[in-house]
């Protein structure tokens, strides 16, 4: 399956500033600009806001013993009154732009995201490691962002603050600069610290916490609210959850006093390094080497000048630090294999010839009947991992070596299988659950390629095509359709977006499922999500919504994958029926195991662990002995006259 | 906890202090007394700096001794320490104050909604104001008292230096008494503006959210890639985000043009105020330590009024409308002994159950759901429910569980009215398996003993796993029926839909209740193995009353009577020989779904 060898794709920061940083001056260019003069000005203001006040108090202080007049300490006054606004005004719009900045390159950046997903291969979706790279790449675009903007903001922001600050010192008395020194180092070593001993308290006591948020849910969640009220398990687990917080606090208390003690460990570092400036402010005045107007100037900017301090280190860098995982999985995404194909004109309408057709999902994952769950929680993913680790030692024998040297075993879904669908025939899949049948139709619709072997559409193989072209005038209703929230005429043209949508062609799709646009309160325009103010539909309703917008798309081949589970048995025969109307002159797939529904098509296809084992129509299979037979004498059992015999101890 | 949260009181700020000044008096107290001492720290260090200055001018001009200096030093030094040191010291109090209102609020929030009328639950409204509250409970309230700490914190700051400043120069204060009352209710209005101006951001950014989901989402990559949408989605998607992002731009620019609008104003008041101080400086009034101090603090109050102002008076807003939900959440009304356990079932026998005239429709809904529906039920007896989506069959459980109770008509149980049992009575007259069954992701021991909470007895557990074919299942299990279950716990092992399936089935069948409900827990199942688990089901619970309810027939078979149920009525009912020769409903839904297996 995979042409080349997966290589690590580890990237350092300095790189992905090199990447990120072009994409986000072509989103606002001007803006950016803008950006980072204000910041330049917005860091040296607050210095110069220091030294102004020294100036004027030296003035006052001079008026106030008489040896200048008063109006000098009014022009200091105004000197310093205009940095003060301009301090203001800069603070306001250097605070205002960022978020301005981000919004643009955000919507650029998303956007990119959308496109690149849209050309990815479906089969990426199944692979756990890459799953995450697509999952977090929205995440890593913030951090991307703020990681460039950070960047940024420590050049031409906070360097320029205590350069100017330094310098300053440095002119007052050589000395005094070394505050800055005296100020940076217990805040760094604090941060460096932190990060060693903060995150390894937390994982301590995250198992603990996901436990007792689980037992809160097993009391009051939804989905166990009525059987627990029932039991009357309440109880039960309330005491579980009260003591999994016990238990959760002793470790948190813990924690946080240890993390606690050495903060305040390093506060006093920082408090001694606060007198020590002090005393050198102190020394300098009664040396009478600088002012008292500068003593209490610089005094008075202390507080700032650690605040700042801790804001470039505890904040930016260490969001720097902690973001960089999320920023590679967005790199990785960015630079993910995209589906190749070439040609881009669709092949005709004609005959699908699977030759020695064999596909196996990627590592990581470890089945192909895939979980219907909406979500893929973290836990889930690493659940699965771990039992895909089981199986690998339980399938030790079938491991064989890969060009990579990694021995691994290959569980195939679909197993050399050949078949031709002829043009406009109607073909049935079926087989138990897990026999590789919606992994085939996967493979017959071109979502996925096959491993081995190849499938031709009229004589053109389907790695050869682009997604576009390969997909073309091919439909299908999935057994996992999609609950659009959307009105319900999006819902069902959301299939095909070149066709009109007027209202003759939705009706007509309507009509064929069931689905009566005229019962619904606005009509084609209502909305179906109460999330948006719209209605909930049942899953029968659902079911048709589905079944129409798969009819809805201009197709030559269509299939269905079992689509019909929450609808009851009466509308189940309709659309069945209208079904085999619609897909006479077309080429049809239908996958089910209601083995009675198979009627309809010309041939029936058995699949039984990947592999095709039988092909025939209903007369030869169920002559023969064999897969078909037994399914379809289970299945009669419950509804045979005969049968009845089964049922009597029962009664 | 019921004086915490009483369903008859309407929650205000006030209750921000009142709930954690009930749970944890001391801890409170002390956060109170140390934020005062905090915002008292500017003014005093405005008065040692003036101190300090004094002195050492006094020392320069030869009119005090080196030592003077000393104590204001101090003072200074003392300032400093505590201004750093102090959210340190407090995080001890802090958490402890933190870990109490878990184990008291949270759990007493958690109680509430435990005991909630199930429609509260079932209704999508009422439910997202639950999540809303129950999000993070403690946090929201803790919130609040901060909030509360943070405008005293303000007032307290504003108000010494005040007295400061008119001891000096008596209009000043006056002066800034002024404006900054205006600058508060800029302040808190625009606060409150911007949560409203948010909120219509927020519309459009979750429709941007939602489409973003279609996207990039995994579920739905089939559909994306085969139906090739993602150009027009994204197109719509951009126009919404565009929408949200303008609003929130406007947003932002006016919030920082009254922000830094609110600071100019100050800075010019600064201006005039530092000004006039200038000319009792020359005369000697006031000294040049004091002087810088004054000069000190009403710079200081331009930097309060910027940020911290915004940012205090901008959470108002969203601690007012956590009160309004916490109020709406306390005044929903809740089931009598909901959180009972269920009476001793070896006290209670089950003889009868008898529908007459009920008629029931969801709250909140216009459309009856049982319309005069009767019925008669038989100790001993295996009944199945059948009938089409929406019939009606899952409905009955949930009146018979006491999940809902305002149906119209009578519910007889043993001949009496259903609902004059307590909850505890009914929770031992019947047990459900529900289409949705309850995964607990505890071992496997315990998820069937919670079928009966009252008696556990490991034999009994033991032969209901075995009865319904999980001890294969077990005996694969690293440490057998302890092993927890799901992903929850290290170590844990997660099942199969279809093992889950029978852990839930094992549940009931150790459950001791005298009627036994089967909701569709297999539909998930193909038809075959669905008959198969009822057939199982129906040997081991012989002699037991249970009642199936299914939309497919080759199961209802099994029952010694079956039910349709149609337009919320008994459309038939019989055997199945009976029912098919009637050739009404129940033969026809027959025929359709056997067309499917022949």
């Amino acid at each position: 399956m995979k042409k080349q060898t997966e290589k690590k794709r580890e990237r350092s920061a300095a790189g992905a500033l090199g990447k990120l940083l072009p994409v986000m001056m072509k989103a606002a260019p001007v803006l950016f600009a803008a950006n980072i003069l204000l910041s330049v000005f917005h860091g040296v203001s607050f210095g110069v806001e220091t030294m102004m006040q020294q100036r004027f108090f030296d003035k006052a202080v001079d008026a106030a013993g008489g040896e200048t007049g008063i109006l000098q300490a009014f022009l200091a006054l105004a000197f310093l009154g205009i940095t003060n606004v301009a301090c203001q005004v800069l603070n306001g719009a250097a605070n205002f732009l960022p978020g301005v900045v981000e919004g643009k390159a955000g919507a650029h950046l998303s956007r990119l995201i959308h496109e690149k997903i849209a050309r990815l291969d479906p089969v990426v979706f199944e692979d756990t490691e890459k799953l995450d790279d697509i999952n977090k790449a929205e995440q890593g675009k913030d951090s991307a962002f703020w990681y460039v903007y950070n960047v940024i903001a420590i050049l031409t922001f906070y360097i320029p603050y205590f350069a100017f600050m330094g310098w300053y010192l440095f002119s007052l008395k050589p000395i005094l600069a070394s505050a800055i020194v005296i100020i940076f180092l217990p805040t760094a070593l604090a941060q460096l610290l932190r990060v060693k001993v903060f995150a390894h308290l937390e994982d301590d006591s995250a198992p603990v916490r996901r436990e007792y948020e689980y037992y809160e849910t097993c009391m009051v969640g939804r989905e166990y609210f009525k059987e627990t009220r029932l039991l009357g398990g309440f109880f039960y687990f309330k005491k579980l959850y009260q003591e999994t917080l016990v238990c959760l606090q002793k470790l948190r208390f813990k924690a946080t006093m240890k993390a606690n003690l050495f903060e305040l460990s390093m506060r006093v570092l920082t408090v001694a390094g606060y007198c020590g400036i002090l005393w050198m402010l102190y020394d300098a005045l009664m040396k009478q080497e600088v002012t008292v107007g500068a003593f209490a100037a610089v005094f008075n900017s202390l507080g700032m000048l650690y605040s700042i301090m801790e804001e470039v280190i505890c904040r930016h860098m260490a969001e720097m630090a902690q973001n960089t995982g999320s920023i590679r999985n967005y790199l990785n995404f960015l630079a993910m294999e995209e589906r190749a194909g070439q040609q881009r004109e669709a092949p005709g309408w004609g005959d699908i010839v699977l030759e020695n057709v064999s596909f196996s999902y990627p590592a990581g994952n470890m089945e192909g009947n895939r979980s219907i769950g909406k979500s893929h929680s973290k836990e889930e993913k690493h659940s699965k991992e771990e039992k895909h680790s089981k199986e690998e030692k339980q399938f030790k024998e079938e491991k064989h070596s890969k060009e990579d040297g990694t021995a691994e075993p290959v569980k195939y879904a679909v197993k050399n299988v050949s078949l031709t669908l002829r043009k406009g025939e109607t073909l049935a899949v079926v087989g138990e659950n897990g026999s590789g049948k919606s992994t085939l139709i996967r493979l017959i619709a071109g979502l996925y390629l096959p491993g081995e072997g190849s499938v031709k559409k009229n004589g053109v193989d389907t790695r050869e095509l682009a997604m576009g072209a390969l997909t073309a005038r091919t439909s299908a209703v999935f057994q996992k359709y999609q609950r659009y929230q959307m009105t319900l005429a999006e819902n069902i043209s959301i299939s095909d977006a070149a066709a009109d949508c007027g209202k003759a062609r939705l009706d007509s799709v309507c009509e064929m499922t069931g689905t009566e646009a005229g019962a619904f309160p606005r009509g084609y325009e209502t909305m179906l999500s109460r999330e948006f103010d719209g209605i909930d539909l049942s899953g029968g309703q659902w079911q048709r919504v589905a079944i129409a917008r798969g009819f809805f798309r201009s197709h030559d081949l269509i299939i269905l994958d079992e689509p019909t589970a929450a609808i009851d048995p009466y509308e189940e025969t309709r659309i069945y029926n209208r079904f085999a109307e619609i897909a006479r002159d077309k080429s049809a797939v239908i996958v089910t195991h209601r083995l009675g529904s198979v009627k309809l098509a010309d041939r029936i296809l058995v699949m039984k662990d990947g592999e095709a084992v039988q092909t025939g129509t209903h007369e030869e299979l169920i002559a023969r002995e064999g897969e078909y037979k037994r399914l379809y004498e289970a299945q009669e059992q419950w509804y045979s006259e005969t049968a009845s015999a089964l049922l009597l101890p029962l009664k | 906890m019921k004086e915490l949260l009483s369903s008859d009181k309407k929650y205000n700020f006030r209750d921000f202090l009142r709930i954690p000044f009930t749970v944890c008096p001391l801890y409170a107290g002390i956060k109170i007394l140390n934020q005062a001492v905090v915002s008292l720290l500017p003014s005093l260090q405005v008065l040692a700096t003036a101190a300090f200055i004094d002195s050492a001018l006094d020392i320069f001009a030869g009119k005090a001794e080196q030592a003077a200096i000393g104590m204001p030093l101090l003072c200074l030094i003392l300032i400093v320490a505590y201004n750093n040191l102090n959210w340190q010291l407090m995080s001890y109090v802090n958490l402890k104050m933190e870990m109490r209102l878990d184990f008291v609020y949270r759990t007493g929030i958690a109680q509430k909604r435990a005991s909630l009328e199930y429609r509260h639950v079932e209704n999508n409204d009422t439910w997202e104001l639950i999540n809303r509250v129950c999000a993070d409970p403690v946090g929201k309230l803790l919130g609040g008292f901060n909030n509360i700490c943070g405008i005293a914190n303000i007032v307290l700051r504003v108000g010494s230096l005040l007295v400061i400043l008119m001891a000096q120069v008596w209009w000043a204060g006056l002066a800034i008494v002024a404006i900054s009352v205006p600058l508060f209710r800029l302040a808190v209005k625009s606060g409150q503006q911007m949560y409203e101006e948010n909120k219509e951001a927020e519309k459009h950014r979750r429709r941007a959210n939602y489409l973003k989901s279609v996207l990039q989402g995994r579920e739905n990559v089939e559909e994306r890639t085969l139906f090739g949408y993602a150009q027009k989605v994204n197109r719509q998607w951009l126009e919404k985000y565009e929408a949200a992002r303008k609003i929130s731009v406007g947003v932002s620019a006016r919030y920082f043009i009254r922000l830094k609008g609110s600071s100019l104003v100050t800075v010019l008041l600064s201006l005039l105020i530092i000004s006039v101080l200038l000319f009792p400086l020359q005369r000697g009034l006031i000294t040049p330590g004091m002087f810088m101090g004054l000069v000190t603090s009403t710079l200081n109050l331009i930097q309060m009024m910027s940020w911290e102002l915004a940012d205090t008076m901008g959470q108002i807003a969203r601690n007012l409308e956590y009160c309004k939900d916490l109020t709406a959440f306390c005044a929903l009304s809740e089931t009598q002994g909901a959180l009972e356990l269920p009476a001793d079932s070896s006290e209670i026998t089950f003889e009868s159950l008898e529908f007459s005239h009920v008629t029931f429709r969801y709250p909140g809904t216009d459309k009856d759901i049982l319309s005069d529906f009767n019925l008669r039920l038989e100790c001993g007896r295996h009944y199945a429910f059948v009938g089409i989506n929406g019939a009606g069959k899952t409905t009955l459980t949930k009146l018979l569980t006491g999940l809902y109770d305002n149906y119209e008509g009578e519910i007889l149980l043993n001949g009496r009215e259903l609902k004059t049992f307590s909850q505890a009575q009914l929770k031992a007259f019947f047990s459900v398996v529900y289409q949705d069954f309850a995964r607990y992701q505890i071992s496997l021991e315990d998820n069937i003993a919670l079928g009966d909470v009252l008696h556990r007895d490991q034999d009994k557990i033991r032969t209901a796993a075995a009865s319904i074919g999980l001890d294969q299942a077990i005996a694969d299990l690293p440490r057998g029926m302890e092993t927890p279950l799901g992903k929850i716990k290290e170590n844990s092992v997660d099942l199969s839909g279809g093992q889950w399936q029978r852990v839930a089935i094992a549940r009931a069948l150790y459950n001791p209740a005298a009627v036994q409900i089967l909701d569709e827990p297999t539909a998930a199942l193909d038809p075959v193995a669905e008959s198969g688990i009822y057939e199982m089901f129906g040997k081991i619970s012989a002699g037991k009353s249970t009642i199936f309810i299914t939309h497919r027939l080759g199961a209802a078979r099994l029952a010694d009577e079956i039910i349709v149920v149609d337009g919320g009525k008994v459309a038939e009912k019989g055997s199945h020989e009976k029912l098919l020769s009637r050739n009404g409903i129940y033969a026809s839904m027959y025929e359709a779904q056997r067309s499917w297996y022949q």
